[in-house]
């Protein structure tokens, strides 16, 4: 388990697209598009195509996430989609960089930059 | 709402090609959803914002291709360099051998491409190309005629005439000799060089009476100046008299043909130059006017000699009057071996990529196992070759790093042999830049790469092609004929022992003409043992012959006087040295010289010559060899009869085959008339009757001796003792070299002798003190070093020669261990497999050593014929490229082109008429069937053309060896020969011995 835990730590921190795809799928697996409408619906990052497959790519190789072998119901499925979902491992890691996250934004909040912002804002 | 949807198949369709940019096999596996993504977003868009979401869509897309196919094809390759790496960190030995290999061939080709940069370094001028020679080896330049080149407006822009020469220089602690050149007042314009201080010459110089005013080198001024920056106005003394300095050159710069200048002097033009054309080369150099080619200013050339009454303009050896400035350059002497040298390591290279390629398509049989599972996992072709390619390309630029460090230290090694050998030889001055810059760099990187994909390709297309069964049922192993499955091993037996073979005994013949030049004197003058400097009279203090004969008779009873001195004497034209570009003392060129007419009817022929003033005693004493006659002797004084030793070539010209001995020839000084910029066969007529016809100064010829081999094109030359000079060139006595043989070691005589000289005349400068073994071997260091690397690249190709072909038929025969296997098991004797085995060798060896000697006889010329193609020059090593010759060129490659195509349809109408395109499902029949012919026809003349080229070159080969020409070096292609014979069947012997040990059933196990 420390050793799972260490590579997971490895691979932070994430690249924007890989956290955000990791994110969409953490509500159970999606298809390509999908996963680019739940990323693009959610801030202001607009995956394309090609960052996206790239980024699975990767993803697919580190063990983050595997294609699924489930098919949805015949009816609505388009056999030409692949659909994705997250391993455990991709989820250690995607907890692992939340939490580096959060870490990092208690960090800010102690220095009294967030509520600068918000007051700005 | 329609019109998105219209567009959408168009978006989609080029988001598609688009797609293509990929790596395949990226492509491979997300094409198909990535091109559903982008027609779900296309369908999104459109119903949402309409055209305009999905021009912004459109461009959202292309940001997003820029980014990710260039990552994704950097992720493939680090991938491929991960896994390349770790092949080649698993079999170090391998790897250590290849990299070894090509570290060997690409740093000798770095290293000798730095040599050549360097001494095909441009000219220190402005627009070097557009400066021209006007050159006649015989001539001295009048006033009159240097006007008339100046008047030729419409072709040049300026023209300059220059003499050099040494002066005295005092004014200091001590008398300097330094060699200084006169100059026309345009000298520096036409050049197009700015001194870094001070200024030029004014046009005011040109004039019969030039102002005494001198320009001084960088190192001058740096060496006796301490670089004063108030030495600008200063005056200083040559040869006695006072010159204003006025400008300081920048450093590096030298005028044409000669290095060692270091004071220039306005021209006067009071006192003919005589004696000095000769040993300049150069008596005017012009810069040509923007737009005139070479062919326009040699047309005009030719005109004005017609205007003067001299018929150039037939005459194709005019054009050697102006030539471009640049052939004058040493590069010119030593370009033939610095290309020997080129070629040298591009077989070395060529030997080192087809081992490499051996070791790799050994390998390839090794690793079709992994190749098979990964073909079976998914990986395609390319993929493969891409793998393989990456593979070898990491070999040669591990190669080509390793490489540049051998490059650099060979570089350095020359550079500090030439500088340790204190040379003057002119290749020195263009090789101390050798070194490493970007060019050199560039370079390396270029022939690594093409290295790395010479030599990894074949292997690379034959590992890819991996065949999921043969690993298995082990068909890797028929007979490995030329012609069977191994052929691309065998071939690489061939190519290595022909290209070993071909570039030995070119070798072998430069090396054995290199040291017949230079042992002909060695063994007979001990060089070690004697002592040479230069003195130098002034004309102001020793204005006529009678006190020169006087004050080199003092010196050298002087220096004779000392114990340690066995002889001494006094020299003008150096025997040992080839004269060229180094200023030479005593050597009065300019003079004519007559043979005693035969009879009435036949008169003798007049010829310019050198000639060299010598101490009576001196020939002897240094023991240069005499064919016929005597030394002179001490009762060879003024007053007796005037007496000649003559070289070979001379005694041939002039008496063509009977005896010289007591025959006499005339001095003559040449008419001035006559001394000017000419090649015109009629004016050489006329200069050779009227020398014959003027009265001169008669000599007896007494001696014969050998002319220098290798220094041909030096002209036949003359010795007389120099106190019998005519008084006509006695000039020519000024400068002499003091020759000192020494009982004990020479070195430590320089200031005895020194101070000998000085208690003659205490302002004698005295220079160049050498001993003669440093003044040969610094004529021939650098000569020497370049045939040091030859016949070290030399050796290591044939090292590599011998451990390729070694490797391979080890290879070859270890492939037929399995059918080996099954033949003894079948009842045949070992004896017999072995002798199979042999036979096999021997062929290889066999069809090696015949391309070996054909392409002995055809390189030569081919190249020949390659550089005269690719350069239009006519005048080039091989003859030039006549209409004959062109005619013969068109012809064999016709004939080559029939041949290949007659064999090609007889061979394609047997054999291959089924794979001729079926008209089949709608493809238009005629078209593709014309494609095909078309495609094929123009491979097969391309190898028509290259078999032709091949064949005329052959041809010209032997017949250039049936005229006399050297083309083979027979010793030593049959020792190769038997050399590589011997690797091969020791390579076939020893394996085949290996696998017939081994228990037949075992080996067919083992498949």
């Amino acid at each position: 388990m420390k050793k799972v835990m260490k590579e997971a730590d490895s691979l932070l921190p994430l690249t924007p697209a890989i956290f955000h795809i990791l994110l969409a799928l953490a509500d159970g697996e999606r298809h390509g598009y999908a996963i680019m409408q739940e990323v693009g619906s959610r801030g202001n990052l607009r995956l394309g195509p090609g960052t996206l497959y790239g980024s699975i790519k990767r993803m697919l190789a580190d063990g983050l996430i595997k294609e699924s072998d489930e098919r949805p119901d015949p009816e609505i499925d388009d056999e030409r989609r692949r659909y994705y979902r997250l391993t455990d491992f991709g989820e250690r890691v995607v907890s692992a960089e939340v939490e580096r996250m959060s870490k990092l934004v208690r960090h800010a909040r102690s220095k009294s930059l967030l509520r600068v912002s918000k007051s700005k804002a | 709402m329609n019109r998105p949807k219209q567009t959408l198949p168009g978006l989609d369709r080029v988001y598609r090609l688009l797609l293509k940019g990929y790596p395949a096999e990226f492509r491979e596996k997300y094409e198909t959803p990535m091109a559903q993504v982008f027609r779900d977003r296309c369908r999104d868009e459109s119903a949402r914002r309409g055209t305009w979401g999905l021009v912004l869509l459109s461009l959202h897309t292309l940001a997003d291709l820029v980014r990710t196919v260039p990552a994704e094809h950097l992720d493939q390759l680090g991938q491929d360099i991960r896994y390349g790496g770790r092949i080649l960190l698993e079999s170090p030995g391998f790897t250590t051998m290849a990299v070894l290999a090509l570290a060997l061939g690409i740093g000798a080709n770095s290293a000798i491409f730095s040599a050549m940069t360097a001494a095909l370094k441009p000219l220190p001028y402005k627009e070097p190309e557009r400066l021209v020679v006007l050159n006649e080896p015989w001539a001295t330049l009048s006033k009159a005629h240097f006007d008339k080149w100046r008047g030729q407006t419409n072709i040049f822009e300026s023209v300059a005439a220059f003499s050099w020469d040494g002066v005295n220089l005092t004014g200091g602690e001590r008398a300097e000799y330094v060699i200084r050149a006169q100059v026309s007042s345009d000298f520096f314009g036409v050049l197009g060089v700015t001194p870094s201080l001070g200024r030029t010459f004014l046009g005011r110089e040109d004039g019969s009476r030039p102002t005494r005013e001198v320009v001084i080198s960088y190192d001058l001024w740096q060496r006796r100046y301490h670089s004063d920056p108030g030495l600008i106005g200063k005056s200083c003394s040559l040869n006695g008299e006072q010159f204003e300095v006025v400008g300081i050159m920048p450093a590096g710069f030298y005028p044409p043909g000669n290095e060692s200048v270091e004071a220039w002097t306005p021209l006067g033009w009071e006192t003919p130059k005589t004696g000095t054309s000769a040993q300049l080369g150069l008596p005017v150099i012009a810069r040509l006017r923007p737009g005139v080619t070479m062919e326009k200013a040699r047309t005009e050339i030719g005109r004005i000699g017609q205007e003067s009454g001299q018929d150039a303009h037939e005459d194709p050896s005019a054009k050697s009057v102006i030539e471009p400035l640049n052939q004058n350059e040493p590069a010119k002497y030593f370009g033939p071996t610095l290309t020997i040298l080129q070629i040298c390591v591009t077989f070395l290279l060529l030997l080192a990529c087809a081992n490499v390629a051996a070791l790799l398509l050994a390998r390839a049989t090794q690793r079709q196992k992994e190749m098979s599972i990964r073909t079976t996992l998914g990986a395609s072709g390319p993929r493969l070759i891409r793998q393989l390619l990456t593979e070898s390309l990491m070999l040669g630029l591990l190669g080509g790093a390793l490489g540049l460090v051998f490059a650099l230290g060979i570089t350095h090694l020359m550079a500090s042999a030439l500088s340790s050998a204190r040379t003057e030889s002119p290749l020195y001055g263009a090789l101390k830049g050798i070194g490493m810059n970007g060019r050199v760099l560039g370079f390396t990187l270029l022939i690594t790469l093409l290295t790395g994909v010479v030599f990894g390709l074949t292997p690379a297309m034959r590992g890819s092609k991996a065949n999921l069964r043969e690993p298995i049922q082990g068909q890797g192993s028929r007979w490995g004929s030329i012609f069977g499955r191994q052929y691309i091993h065998s071939w690489l037996v061939v190519l290595e022992v022909a290209v070993a073979l071909v570039l030995l005994t070119r070798v072998a013949l430069v090396i054995q003409q290199f040291r017949e030049n230079r042992d002909e004197f060695r063994e007979a003058l001990h060089p070690a043992q004697v002592l040479t400097m230069e003195i130098y009279l002034s004309e102001k203090q020793y204005p006529d012959k009678n006190r020169i004969v006087c004050a080199y008779q003092q010196v050298i009873q002087k220096v004779k006087g000392l114990d340690a001195v066995q002889s001494a004497g006094v020299l003008g034209r150096e025997p040992w040295s080839d004269n060229s570009g180094s200023f030479s003392a005593g050597g009065f060129n300019c003079i004519g010289i007559a043979g005693e007419p035969r009879s009435p009817s036949s008169p003798s022929k007049g010829l310019a010559a050198f000639a060299g003033a010598v101490d009576p005693a001196l020939l002897q004493a240094m023991r240069i060899p005499l064919r016929k006659g005597r030394y002179f002797t001490e009762q060879d004084l003024a007053d007796s009869v005037p007496s000649a030793i003559i070289d070979q070539g001379l005694a041939d010209t002039l008496f063509r085959g009977e005896d010289p001995m007591g025959k006499t020839v005339k001095l003559v000084d040449i008419p001035d008339e006559l001394k000017v910029l000419t090649t015109s066969p009629s004016l050489l007529e006329k200069r050779s009757q009227k020398i014959a016809e003027q009265p001169g100064t008669l000599y007896s010829v007494v001696g014969v001796r050998g002319k220098p081999v290798g220094y041909e094109w030096v002209n036949e030359s003359l010795y007389i003792p120099y106190t019998q000079v005519p008084h006509s060139i006695t000039q020519s006595l000024r400068y002499m070299n003091l020759i000192v043989r020494a009982r004990s070691d020479p070195k430590t005589l320089e200031p005895a002798v020194s101070a000998a000289i000085w208690a003659v005349d205490k302002d004698l400068p005295i220079s160049r003190i050498r001993t003669l073994e440093q003044r040969i071997r610094g004529w021939s260091a650098p000569e020497r070093l370049l045939n040091q690397l030859l016949a070290f690249f030399t050796a290591a190709a044939m090292i590599l020669a011998a451990v390729g072909i070694f490797g391979l038929m080890t290879y070859v025969v270890g492939q037929r261990a399995r059918e080996i296997g099954v033949r003894l098991s079948l009842g045949a004797r070992p004896s017999q497999m072995l002798r199979l085995v042999m036979i096999q060798g021997m062929q290889l060896i066999l069809i090696g050593v015949t391309f070996g000697l054909i392409l002995t006889f055809t390189l030569p010329v081919f190249i020949g014929m390659l550089y005269e193609i690719v350069t239009l020059n006519p005048q080039t090593f091989s003859g030039g490229l006549s209409p004959q010759r062109v005619m013969i060129l068109l012809l064999g490659i016709l004939a080559g082109t029939a041949l290949i195509l007659a064999i090609s349809g007889i061979y394609t109408l047997r054999r291959e008429s089924s794979s001729l395109p079926q008209p089949s499902r709608g493809v238009v029949p005629v078209v593709s069937a014309f494609k095909w012919l078309l495609g094929r026809a123009s491979r097969l003349t391309l190898f028509g053309v290259v078999l032709g080229l091949l064949l005329v070159s052959f041809g010209f080969g032997v017949f250039a060896s049936w005229e006399g020409a050297t083309m083979t070096h027979p010793p030593t292609f049959v020792v190769a020969s038997l050399l590589l014979a011997g690797v091969t069947l020791l390579a076939c012997y020893l394996t085949a011995r290996r696998v017939g040990k081994i228990d037949p059933t075992e080996l067919m196990r083992q498949g």
